[in-house]
């Protein structure tokens, strides 16, 4: 009997072993022939390569895409897919030839009728399909050759057109239902899907029909996902990852002394920005809104949370975003530089005149507390508690809480929120329409304004640049005024790399310019 | 036996029956529409309808909840909406990772555990002894996301001994697995060290005492023979401990397996991939207690049920 | 007598953190919150014992005041936990037609690891300090019942319990009067062993980002924000951690002990 147990006992052993034995060798050898890898750590997995799909776009997912247009490192906007377009009449409708050589990572051409499925496809389901305008239809001219026609003139297109969430995507390798893009993805820009390991990396290979100026400088790229700051930190300094994206700025100085390492800094178009929920009766007093404004120290946390790696921005719209005014930047600037006294005066004036023991002040018995919504970025929560301590010394109680970026972006178009400290990045004016201030688009800060609809809505049609960079600054000024948001600065991009021969990044967009990267010998 | 093994069955199923109840129910309350989530910023009310429709979400809460169940029983926990793998693919993808972790993590506590609870028994009353049951107690005690942050930084980054993150084979799992088992080696010391002495007070022992055994051979022919059972409960007990310390382990050493993806899921609102996987851990769950029921009256034919 | 050694020292521990974090205000050589930034991340020193954090606040200071958030987590989730617990055992135990219900119940709960249903609990609820704590607790209630369960059925088979109820005593009056003070000693020696354990998922669920908030010192949600500076300014995860790891041991002593003097079948 007891030689039964016993046997029973090791054999389940033995057994385990035997599982684990045969999981093991199944991941050997993988990548161990490639001798120019680039092993690239991000933090998070993008939530899908499909471009229609995916809420946001990534190092990771965007060189999958090539675009209609591109920004040149200008900012100008040139071709790039398509050789040139024709504007006809009022600008409703628009004709464009497309490049005759480019190919999908599937074989197919990137022709008039590839382009014209994938717009449909965008339209049908992308939750960004507003940025390709209000179209009415698209017409295959020739084999090269489309014209999109749109309800109303829809200005912001061209930029738009720049950003990956316009570019063509191949149709072809989809199911019946339009689905299965993540398992067969195919796009016509540099890199060429070819494994995914999900929940881990994503691996690339130069795809042999893009337009590489010569020969691609590696034989693939790795995008490896280490959500934890200090992890990543770790693998880049060891050798394992050789392009570190969003170097975590506490550790910025530390990798500067590694005569190895090269950092490059790109100043990102993503404002950082505090917002409120401008329903709300507290921030409806405009002296309430403009106190927040004046109590906050712009440079105080760049230095303490961002290591000073941030351009402080007065104005609503930062440098590198068509729109943007020398104007209004300084004028915002002189308005709001940091003043305390100020501050309370204003506050004051606003019926907030008595302060209680812990110094928070009173209203007709009620204090002064917001709740400060953050996401779970470490830095933006170091940023939210030098907020909370600068509110604080004009008697603002802010109570800070952190949110999954999903709530934020679900929860914030309902109203839930008082106080958000938030971002947008967009390279058009037309964001000041679309996401922030335009009517019933006011999806973070419900801020409603009917003389600032208006003009944003005039702007957002106006075909000629001159006009509507005018109406855009008439906006910007009256936004200025009304305080319903706090700009507060543009992050420098940081990257850190080892062992390149040369790595560009594009100074607009912020992305990795693929056919400049070669690694060294 | 037979007439047990019915009972036993039926209990599971009403368990997981419960469960999948249960799960449904949670997974309701979870507050935020997946439709906004997926449609973004610039949904319609006439897009969300139709993608309400597409997805069955208009549908009664009951006739979701069966029709869910009914594709589950074929193997279909659904699609994310998000990502677009269905769920099945996903837990396939990932449960290597996460068995394995939980295999090794079993194998390293039961393996120090037990040295650590003979040791502590047969030196009983020593320093020994005391020394290893404080020992037992810290790795019941210490926090794992703190034990490991720590280990990273020795092994991995100092010494660079074994990788920092990511999966690359049994190698890269020495650290999580090390982690992870801390808790069970602590209580699987615990554990040994009092069953070995109920064990050695009882006659046969003595018998084999008087009759000469030496105490090695005491040891492992008698005492840590008879004293393995309660052990090996301990460990099927220690199954959903493991599951649920994966979560914590998997994301501080960024390992792809079903514990990061269900922090993940939750993060992105990816409610099929919560749904699936909270079902699919808890089913694994009942299985592996229910096989260790069975074991357990193979190694000890002394336990009948009634 | 050697076990209740451990205890002793358990005690002791518990002792030390309970005391220190109730004196915080008393004896925190700094503000809680003050922001110095001239001294962020400075080593252990006489100014600063434990080191300062990136913002130059005090990390003893904090841990003062994290241990109050801890310790009143782990009171708050037993509590609570220990409150629905003894409800549900002593119905399932003494009532035996709700038995199979409540037990069926509670096996559907007990199919959870507890960490795995306090996360399900905070994506339901919404992340925060409250949250995690009603998480916890919830993770909790299974245990106590299943013990208080047990202990009601051997009391309840007792004689002088079967003639109160032969003499007619009401239901309440016997549970009251018999029951519960039977069943004390084996939820205050579980309610000693969860209190750390309580405490433990408690800062694991900081430590995912899901508890505390910052600037709230909770002693998991300091390792959770020391971790991003950890090759540089180890204190800022060494002392938190330890000082989750010492209180846990203090309360797993303590349970040890009290189950030594208190429970007879362990003897």
């Amino acid at each position: 009997m007891n030689r039964k147990r016993y046997v029973i006992f090791i054999a389940l052993i033995v057994f385990m072993l035997i599982v684990s034995g045969c999981n093991r060798s199944k991941d050997s050898g993988v990548n161990k022939g490639n001798d120019r890898e680039i092993v690239v750590g991000l933090v998070s997995e993008p939530d899908s390569v499909d471009i229609h799909r995916t809420s946001s776009t990534g190092e990771a997912n965007i060189p999958l895409y090539d675009t209609l247009l591109k920004q040149d490192n200008d900012g100008n906007i040139v071709p790039n897919l398509i050789t040139d377009y024709e504007v006809i009449g009022d600008g409703k409708e628009v004709i464009f030839n497309l490049k005759e050589d480019a190919v999908f990572h599937s074989g197919k051409p990137v022709n008039a009728e590839a382009v014209k499925l994938s717009f449909e496809r965008l339209v049908s389901s992308s939750p960004f399909s507003t940025n390709a305008g209000d179209i009415d239809s698209i017409e295959v001219l020739s084999d090269y050759s489309f014209k999109i026609t749109w309800k109303d003139q829809f200005a912001p297109f061209f930029i738009n057109a720049t950003t990956p969430f316009l570019a063509p995507l191949d149709v072809s390798v989809l199911n019946a239902k339009g689905e299965g893009f993540e398992k067969n993805p195919s796009g016509s820009g540099p890199l060429k899907l070819v494994k995914v390991n999900r929940g881990d990396s994503l691996v690339y290979e130069p795809y042999k029909n893009f337009d590489w100026r010569g020969q691609p400088g590696f034989d693939s790229v790795k995008f490896r996902f280490i959500p934890d700051e200090e992890t990543r930190i770790l693998e880049f300094k060891k050798g394992n990852v050789h392009v570190l994206l969003d170097v975590p700025y506490q550790y910025i100085e530390d990798l500067e002394k590694d005569s190895e390492v090269t950092i490059k800094r790109v100043q990102s178009d993503t404002l950082s920005y505090l917002g409120w929920n401008n329903k709300q009766p507290i921030f409806q007093d405009v002296k309430v809104r403009q106190a927040i404004a004046l109590a906050i120290d712009r440079e105080s946390i760049i230095q303490n949370t961002l290591n000073g790696e941030a351009q402080a921005v007065f104005g609503p719209l930062p440098k590198t975003v068509f729109g943007y005014s020398e104007k209004i930047e300084t004028m915002a600037r002189e308005k709001y530089t940091r003043d305390i006294e100020a501050a309370k005066k204003l506050l004051s004036e606003a019926g907030w005149n008595e302060t209680n023991k812990d110094g928070v002040v009173m209203k007709d018995g009620k204090e002064f507390s917001v709740d400060l919504w953050v996401d779970d970025d470490p830095a933006n929560q170091r940023a939210a508690q030098v907020i909370q301590n600068q509110l604080m010394e004009i008697g603002m109680k802010i109570t800070i809480s952190v949110k999954e970026a999903a709530t934020i972006i679900e929860q914030t178009p309902k109203g839930a929120h008082e106080m958000l400290l938030w971002s947008y990045g967009w390279p058009d004016a037309d964001v000041l329409n679309f996401l922030l201030f335009g009517k019933d688009k006011s999806k973070r800060l419900h801020y409603e304004n009917e003389k600032i609809y208006s003009i944003l809505d005039k702007a957002a049609i106006e075909m000629k640049q001159d006009a509507r960079s005018k109406l855009y600054e008439e906006a910007q000024e009256m936004l200025v005024e009304e305080s319903p948001f706090i700009p507060l600065y543009v992050k420098e991009n940081v990257t850190a790399i080892r062992n390149f021969e040369s790595f560009e990044i594009h100074p607009i967009n912020n992305t990795i310019d693929w056919p400049s990267v070669k690694v060294s010998k | 036996m037979s007439s047990y093994l019915f009972k036993r069955i039926f209990t599971m199923i009403i368990t997981i029956f419960g469960v999948s109840v249960l799960v449904f129910i949670i997974i309701h309350l979870i507050p935020g529409n997946p439709v906004n989530h997926i449609l973004g910023d610039f949904a319609t009310e006439e897009s969300i309808k139709e993608l309400e429709m597409r997805l069955g979400l208009d549908r009664p809460i009951l006739v979701q909840y069966f029709s869910y169940m009914f594709q589950a029983f074929q193997g279909d926990l659904g699609t994310s909406y998000i990502t677009g793998y269905t769920v099945v693919e996903e837990i396939l993808n990932r449960i290597p990772i996460t068995a394995q972790l939980a295999l090794y993590s079993i194998i390293f506590g039961s393996i120090t555990g037990i040295i650590i609870g003979v040791i502590a028994a047969v030196k009983k009353n020593t320093i020994y002894d005391q020394l290893a049951m404080v020992l037992a107690l810290i790795g019941i005690s210490a926090p794992g996301f703190w034990i490991a942050l720590f280990l990273i930084l020795l092994f991995s980054y100092q010494l660079n001994i074994f990788p920092i993150s990511g999966y690359d084979g049994f190698y890269s799992l020495i650290l999580p697995s090390i982690t992870l088992g801390l808790g069970t080696a602590g209580s699987i010391a615990r554990m040994t060290r009092s069953s070995m002495l109920d064990v050695i007070k009882q006659d046969y022992i003595r018998t084999a005492r008087a009759k000469g055994a030496g105490t090695y051979r005491l040891i492992f022919r008698h005492s840590l023979q008879n004293a393995i059972i309660p052990v090996v409960t301990l460990i099927g007990m220690q199954f959903g401990y493991l599951m649920a310390g994966a979560v914590v382990t998997e994301t501080v050493f960024a390992l792809p397996g079903l514990g990061s993806l269900i922090v993940s899921a939750i993060s992105t609102r990816d409610i099929p991939t919560v749904q699936g996987l909270l079902l699919f851990m808890a089913a694994m769950i009942i299985i592996v207690n229910f096989v260790i029921d069975l074991l357990y009256t193979k190694l000890d034919p002394r336990i009948q049920y009634e | 007598m050697k076990k209740n050694k451990g205890a002793v020292v358990g005690a002791m521990i518990l002792l030390f953190f309970i005391i220190t974090s109730a004196l915080a205000p008393v004896i925190a050589p700094y503000p809680i919150n003050e922001m110095n930034f001239e001294d962020s991340l400075q080593g252990p020193s006489m100014a600063h014992w434990l080191g300062t954090d990136e913002f130059g606040r005090d990390i003893w200071t904090r841990m003062l005041y994290g241990g109050r958030v801890s310790l009143l987590m782990g009171l708050f989730a037993v509590t609570l936990s220990g409150t629905i617990g003894v409800i549900l055992g002593v119905l399932a135990g003494y009532y035996r037609k709700l038995d199979i219900y409540i037990m069926q119940f509670i096996d559907i709960l007990m199919t959870f690891p507890s960490l795995l249903m306090a996360i399900a609990i905070v994506a339901v609820l919404g992340v925060g300090l409250t949250n995690a704590m009603i998480a916890v607790a919830i993770s909790v209630v299974p245990s106590f019942v299943r013990v208080v369960r047990g202990s009601v059925l051997s009391i309840r088979e007792t004689e002088y319990v079967e003639a109160s109820r032969a003499i007619g005593v009401k239901n309440w009056k016997i549970i009251c009067k018999h029951i519960l003070p039977n069943v004390a000693s084996p939820i205050i020696i579980l309610a000693t062993l969860e209190f750390g354990g309580s405490i433990l998922s408690a800062a694991a669920l900081s430590f995912l980002g899901l508890g505390a908030q910052p600037p709230n010192p909770e002693w998991g949600a300091l390792v959770f924000v020391g971790k991003s500076f950890l090759s540089q300014a180890w204190w800022m995860t060494l002392f938190p951690g330890l000082a989750i790891m010492l209180v846990v041991l203090g309360f797993n002593l303590l349970g040890d002990g009290l189950r030594d003097a208190l429970d007879p079948r362990s003897k």
